[in-house]
């Protein structure tokens, strides 16, 4: 099995305030696994910092074992390192497939054209919509962005990331914000993610993770105090500590 | 070398004035984060009350000024309330117009109510006199503006820092929501710092009219220059207003001694070299990400 | 509630509107030619800014970028067609073109200053651009005519057969010729993948980075395009009336150009147009009377427009339309 993202000792202070303390994963081909940790753990800025967006003060990361780490965000999203974001970032007043549209562009790098509306590569429009049909968003194709509900909107982030062809995948809470009655979209989806695609997967709905993951990681205060398969997670003293306190 | 002093003296001077003037539009964007165009405007209305109390009224100069202010202050107020709370958290872009359009009205109703001539405020026998400064003599009324900006900087120093209202006033520069949760009433507070601002802007305007003459187009005028201030020194920071008023003084005097005709030139030159070099002021705080 | 209509495909919608669009900027200029045929100079005047707002519609509509120093690009085209034509060429269409390159290297340069700048810094710097292209046009007097300007520019006939005659027909033709197929084209730039990166850039730069796309490259072809018409615009100013004058690269008509773009809605061209026709109308009329109440009459649209009404006239109209589907 291929070692698709290999992190080595990340560290990242803010101030006096070591945000990421010596961390290190390593995920292979098909991985799926899941970090978690109480609030402020860090996690968010654990996949600032492999997809790029932070840089980190110590440790190196590795992408199906190119070195990457002085490379930019944009450099890593066109090697294959793909992330979601926690709250929804689009674009309020373009299409749906517009997104999409444009991820696929940019992805095969078709974005200098200055004189013909993508709707005229209908090589493009297929795949967007084939992209949107996985996620039954497929009707939703000409709707405006930000008239589309929340978790529709969640579903396009996820659209988005599919169809940059990721090899590897992190995906900061898919679910958040949806209301339990949509999320069996959302578990669909991750089911039926590329099994050769490695992925890292944010999240706080223990269901979820127990139903997806393999393997978890356990952050707090910036620093991995746990790794393992999800049963052992239950019964794992520091785990238990670090989310409930010392007192218990 | 009395070049020089000359130089450094009137540049002071100069300097100060735009000191008193933008330290409120320093303060007022780094707090409610607003680019406000119309601060110059302020000034100039304080510029017109005094020269009105004083001219039409015969009121005494200290009591113009006086008036100036709190007559700028009490323009201010409604239209933060009515305006300005409108555009907080906007773009750019729309703070940019919305501000120029204050400004626009507040020119033409000035030139409507006091026509298009240049307003003079008399000053008082005091300040018409020489001072005797060693290397050269500078006329009263410009000592007494550096004075005013001086007191104006220590002054503020301790508002800012030393009093319940520069506590909450800096809490919620640093963090609305939180100070907001804190129960400090965060727009009681903005509506007093515009109202400080501007009534600087005024005071500013008075004092520093035989420098920057009371005319309609005085708000637009200045506009750049205002910005220019706050951009290079970075908004919220007295000190870095402080330098860069004293900086652009310098750059501004010295061009205007060495290469009159080619001063202005040189000033904006080296305002983009300076902006470029200090994308968030001498003393500003990094943009979060 | 707007849905763009999900039956009918996009691309034959956007084209329609594209031809209704010029079809109605061509009637309504052919309809002032003739109700207003001693006005010619007037309207010339109005195309020509209208090209400069419809590029300043580029990058501050469609790329987001703050600036009060677009004047500096059109002034660069105008005076760059001016010097030509005080040197020996004679030929409009040459001149234009003349125009357009000074104003694509202006629009060059001026984004690779302004957008090393976020928010103030942008704006500051875009100001201190144009003022200081101001102060060193007025310096030059010797190439440019310092305060008093260019005059008296020769301008041979278009074509060779159509001579720019004291009515000004031939050069209100040409503008209006113009002005309606960079529209057009301006159109079609917006909905490319190109225009699609950029409008992505204005509402997210960091989606957009998780996308794979870098920001500075984008925006920067954007203000060579931008530049290219802006030039155009300002060499076609000067072809027209045949001076050239430092108000053409000063701030206040950088400011104007905004309020006008404002005023007519952004991200559209045709907003531009909008906004300009309605606005250099008023001031036509109203300005003549008085300076001042013009201003506090715009001041207080300004204040309108921001509050009430931030999609401008022509995006009020387009909402309209969307929302009956046409």
């Amino acid at each position: 099995m291929d070692t698709y993202l290999d992190v080595q000792n990340l560290s990242l202070s803010f101030g006096g305030l070591k945000v990421t303390n010596d961390v290190s994963l390593t995920l292979k081909t098909g991985s799926r696994t899941a970090l978690i940790g109480p609030n402020g753990a860090g996690k968010t800025t654990l996949i600032n910092l492999i997809a790029g967006s932070y840089r980190p003060h110590a440790g190196q990361i590795h992408l199906m074992g190119q070195d990457v780490t002085s490379l930019s965000d944009t450099e890593r999203v066109r090697l294959g390192l793909i992330r979601s974001f926690q709250i929804t970032r689009l674009f309020p007043d373009m299409s749906v497939l517009d997104h999409v549209a444009l991820a696929v562009l940019q992805r095969d790098g078709k974005t200098s054209g200055m004189f013909r509306s993508y709707h005229g590569m209908p090589d493009v429009v297929a795949e967007a919509m084939q992209t949107l049909e996985k996620l039954r968003l497929g009707a939703l194709a000409n709707h405006q962005v930000a008239l589309i509900a929340y978790g529709q909107q969640r579903l396009l982030e996820i659209a988005i990331a599919l169809v940059l062809k990721p090899k590897v995948l992190l995906l900061d809470e898919p679910g958040a914000g949806i209301p339990s009655s949509d999320m069996d979209r959302v578990v669909a989806t991750l089911d039926e993610l590329p099994p050769d695609l490695a992925v890292l997967l944010i999240d706080h709905d223990m269901d979820l993770i127990r139903k997806f993951a393999r393997d978890v990681i356990v952050l707090s205060a910036g620093t991995v105090i746990f790794r393992g398969t999800p049963d052992k997670l239950a019964v794992d003293e520091n785990v238990r500590k670090a989310y409930l306190g010392d007192e218990i | 070398m009395i070049l020089f002093l000359n130089i450094l003296s009137d540049a002071f001077v100069y300097g100060m004035v735009l000191f008193t003037i933008s330290v409120g539009l320093s303060l007022a964007m780094g707090l409610m984060k607003i680019v406000n165009l119309a601060h110059g405007a302020f000034a100039m209305i304080g510029g017109y009350i005094a020269s009105f109390m004083t001219q039409e009224q015969a009121l005494p100069y200290a009591l113009a000024v006086v008036v100036a202010v709190l007559g700028a202050m009490l323009i201010a107020v409604p239209l933060e309330r009515l305006l300005y709370r409108r555009i907080y958290g906007t773009s750019e872009l729309t703070q940019v117009l919305m501000t120029i359009g204050i400004t626009f009205v507040i020119i033409g109703v000035a030139n409507y109510i006091f026509g298009p001539t240049l307003k003079t405020i008399p000053l008082p026998e005091t300040l018409r006199r020489n001072v005797d400064l060693g290397f050269r003599t500078m006329a009263s009324h410009r000592v007494f503006v550096a004075f005013c900006g001086a007191a104006v900087a220590v002054g503020l120093w301790y508002v800012i820092e030393r009093t319940a209202f520069g506590v909450k006033l800096r809490a919620a520069v640093e963090n609305e929501k939180i100070a907001a949760s804190l129960g400090i009433r965060t727009s009681v507070i903005f509506s007093l710092s515009f109202a400080l601002a501007t009534g600087l802007a005024a005071f500013g305007g008075v004092i520093g009219a035989e420098l920057l003459p009371i005319e309609p187009y005085y708000a637009l005028t200045y506009m750049v220059m205002l910005l220019v201030v706050v951009c290079v020194g970075g908004a919220g920071s007295i000190g870095g207003a402080l330098t860069a008023c004293l900086i652009l003084g310098f750059v501004d005097t010295l061009a205007r001694y060495l290469l009159p005709s080619y001063g202005a030139f040189f000033f904006y030159a080296a305002v983009i070299l300076i902006v470029l070099v200090f994308p968030n002021g001498l003393f500003g705080r990094k943009a979060s990400q | 509630m707007t849905l763009v209509s999900a039956e009918r495909p996009l691309v034959p919608r956007n084209n329609l509107r594209d031809l209704l669009g010029a079809t109605i900027v061509l009637l309504v200029g052919v309809g002032c030619y003739f109700v207003f045929p001693d006005n010619l100079a007037f309207l010339t005047m109005l195309l020509s800014t209208a090209l400069l707002v419809m590029s300043l519609d580029l990058v501050t509509g469609v790329g987001g970028v703050a600036t009060l120093g677009h004047a500096f690009i059109y002034g660069a085209g105008a005076y760059a067609a001016g010097i030509a034509s005080v040197n020996g060429v004679s030929d409009p269409l040459v001149l234009l073109l003349i125009g357009a390159a000074a104003g694509t290297v202006a629009g060059v340069v001026s984004g690779a200053l302004i957008l090393k700048g976020h928010g103030l810094s942008q704006l500051v710097i875009s100001i201190a651009l144009v003022q200081l292209a101001s102060e060193g046009v007025n310096k030059a007097s010797s190439i440019t005519g310092g305060s008093d300007g260019l005059s008296g520019l020769t301008i041979g006939p278009l074509f060779g057969a159509f001579e720019f005659d004291l009515w000004g027909r031939t050069a209100f033709w040409l503008a209006l010729a113009i002005v309606i197929v960079v529209a057009i084209i301006l159109r079609r730039v917006i909905r490319s993948p190109f225009g699609m990166i950029c409008r992505g850039i204005h509402r997210d730069r960091i989606r957009v980075r998780a996308m794979g796309a870098t920001i500075f490259l984008p925006l920067l072809k954007m203000y060579a395009i931008a530049g290219f018409v802006a030039g155009l615009g300002g060499a076609l100013q000067a072809v027209a009336t045949q001076v050239v004058g430092l108000d053409s690269i000063s701030f206040t008509t950088s400011a104007e150009a905004l309020v006008m773009l404002i005023f007519g809605g952004t991200g559209s061209v045709f907003g531009a147009l909008v906004g300009t026709f309605v606005f250099m109308w008023f001031e036509h009329v109203v300005s003549a009377a008085s300076p001042f109440h013009w201003l506090i009459l715009v001041g207080i649209l300004l204040i309108g427009v921001v509050l009430f009404a931030p999609k401008g006239l022509y995006g009020l109209v387009a909402g309209l339309l969307d929302r009956r589907g046409a």
